[in-house]
């Protein structure tokens, strides 16, 4: 699988402050590229430096292959969509007439709207004003708008912002449909892990500017292998006893231990030694690290859910 | 393609009537004291013409102009549509497109006017023009004064989210530019509202009793020097406006 995006060392400085750290994103053809991060991480910072809305400080960004500067930005992004931030519409006019402006501006032949229209089920409302849509329609009408031209990359910038359960639901339906139906790649934002969850195949993860998690999702949940957790009657000598048997394990705060292992010979050879020396082994469980724990080890953050 | 964007952004706008509405009420104020006038005034009635609507347009245009820039900004403002538009068209292509969008609007009003002119002359048998060309510099003149307020008025337009204050500034521009015809000239060429009647080539004087209306030479070398600064107005403007949006 190519790459249709890659950033090399991508910086945003606003004054003395640095919000985008040496980005290094590299985004797979054909894929959901989950882009999470907290409030505040420099998510929509860099969509926007994505889309030449910012100019970056340091670094470069190719898109299918091509620089991206000025006077090739407009090329590019002729065949890339966006979504950025709140909806963006002309309210007295209706859908169609937005997406009809859009066509103009692209240089897309109007036919090609129905298509759009009928992909997020807007056919029966393009004729009404875009100031009566409610706020799913208005983020619909606004991928409608992402998907004229037939681009191959589409940055959505939470898309799912505002929406009710069942809008949030029928977006993400929507973008997980895409990449199958047009071979269209996505990088959508968020600051909801359980979101990209759902949606994506790969993840990056920023935080404070910097990107400190970048693989694919299954790579993610690789990261969630079990524990073990131990109580003894004497922890710290049990503690002393595996490391010296070149165990991977932890002593934690709250009077246990964490053997960072859930391997049956490892278990096995634990509760031997523990017997050979004499201390008793008073409670014995698995712990399975959630994607938030994950989460939460590498952003240090709590995460929304 | 671009143009015809921005025509279709504007349906259901009623544009067209924002300059038709300014000049039906300029032309109605002005036909009613013209009527008023006695035959062997007549004779002085293209300068009569002339020195009122340099006071009316310095009433009308700055505020027409802040009208039609609010009314076609403010879409942009309230949609959000400008961050998706940059992916589309550069900045200042958008901006120019969109002034040019708004200039056709005054130059509606400011053709209706030179033509009304014309017609009231012919109506009203006025005393032939010395020169047809002071209907051209009339035109040229209020469109290229006009023109850089409606300048100012989209930059502020653009930039602003509540659109009250770039109207505030088209009337406040209105009344320091009438009251700065008051005063010396060289208080006069300070104030950019005031251009109306820097340009104006009609004036008048007192005589005994009497007002004496004349014409006043066109100050040509002035108005290339004016019409120069007002490219680079705009282009300052353009600009302002790409700095602004970081693009």
């Amino acid at each position: 699988m190519g790459t249709i995006l890659t950033t090399k060392s991508l910086s945003k400085q606003y004054g003395k402050r640095e919000v985008i750290k040496h980005l290094n994103l590299s985004v797979p053809e054909g894929s959901v590229y989950g882009f999470l991060g907290p409030n505040g991480a420099g998510k929509s910072t860099t969509m926007k430096l994505l889309l030449g809305l910012v100019k970056p400080s340091f670094g470069t960004i190719r898109i299918m292959g091509k620089e991206f500067s000025s006077s090739t930005r407009l090329d590019i992004l002729r065949n890339t969509g966006s979504l950025i931030e709140a909806p963006s519409y002309y309210g007295h006019l209706s859908g169609r007439e937005n997406l009809q402006i859009v066509c103009r501006l692209k240089g897309v032949e109007e036919s090609a709207i129905d298509q759009a229209l009928e992909v997020v089920r807007m056919t029966g409302q393009q004729d009404k004003k875009a100031k009566h849509y409610s706020l799913g329609m208005k983020q619909r009408l606004g991928l409608a708008a992402a998907l004229l031209g037939n681009p191959k990359l589409l940055l959505l910038d939470e898309p799912t912002n505002g929406l009710d359960p069942a809008g949030i639901q029928e977006m993400r339906e929507l973008i997980c449909s895409l990449p199958k139906r047009f071979g269209i790649t996505i990088l959508v934002s968020s600051h909801l892990l359980g979101e990209i969850d759902q949606m994506a195949t790969h993840v990056g993860i920023i935080q404070q500017g910097e990107l400190i998690f970048q693989s694919s999702l299954a790579d993610l949940h690789a990261h969630s292998r079990g524990r073990m957790r131990l109580v003894t009657t004497n922890n710290p000598q049990a503690y002393a006893l595996l490391r010296k048997a070149g165990m991977e394990v932890s002593l934690e705060d709250g009077g246990s231990l964490l053997l960072c292992s859930t391997e049956d010979a490892r278990v096995l050879r634990c509760g031997r030694l523990l017997f050979e020396n004499q201390i008793g082994l008073l409670r014995l469980e698995e712990q399975q690290l959630s994607l938030e724990d994950i989460f939460l080890k590498l952003t240090g953050k709590q995460v929304s859910l | 393609m671009k143009r015809s964007a921005e025509s279709l952004k504007a349906r259901y706008r009623f544009l067209w009537a924002v300059p038709a509405g300014f000049l039906a009420v300029l032309l109605l104020w002005v036909g009613r004291s013209l009527l008023t006038l006695e035959p062997e005034e007549r004779v002085m009635g293209y300068p009569i013409l002339l020195y009122s609507l340099t006071l009316m347009n310095a009433i009308f245009i700055p505020v027409m102009d802040a009208v039609i820039a609010s009314r076609l900004c403010d879409m942009e403002i309230k949609g959000n549509t400008l961050k998706l538009l940059f992916t589309l068209e550069k900045p200042g292509v958008f901006y120019t497109v969109k002034y040019l969008s708004c200039f056709r609007y005054l130059v509606v009003f400011t053709a209706g006017e030179t033509l009304a002119m014309f017609l009231f002359g012919t109506v009203l048998s006025f005393a032939p023009l010395p020169d047809p060309a002071v209907l051209l510099f009339h035109f040229l003149s209020i469109t290229v004064v006009g023109a850089v307020i409606l300048g100012i008025q989209q930059l502020l337009s653009l930039l602003c989210e509540n659109q009250i204050l770039p109207l505030i500034v088209g009337l406040g521009g209105t009344f320091l530019g009438l009251f700065s015809m008051f005063f010396p000239r060289r208080i006069n060429l300070l104030v950019l509202w005031g251009y109306f009647s820097i340009f104006s080539q009609g004036s008048v004087r007192p005589l005994g009793e009497d007002w004496v209306y004349e014409y006043v030479e066109f100050p040509l070398e002035q108005f290339c020097v004016f019409s120069a600064a007002a490219v680079l107005f705009f282009l300052l403007e353009l600009l302002i406006f790409k700095k602004k949006k970081e693009v």
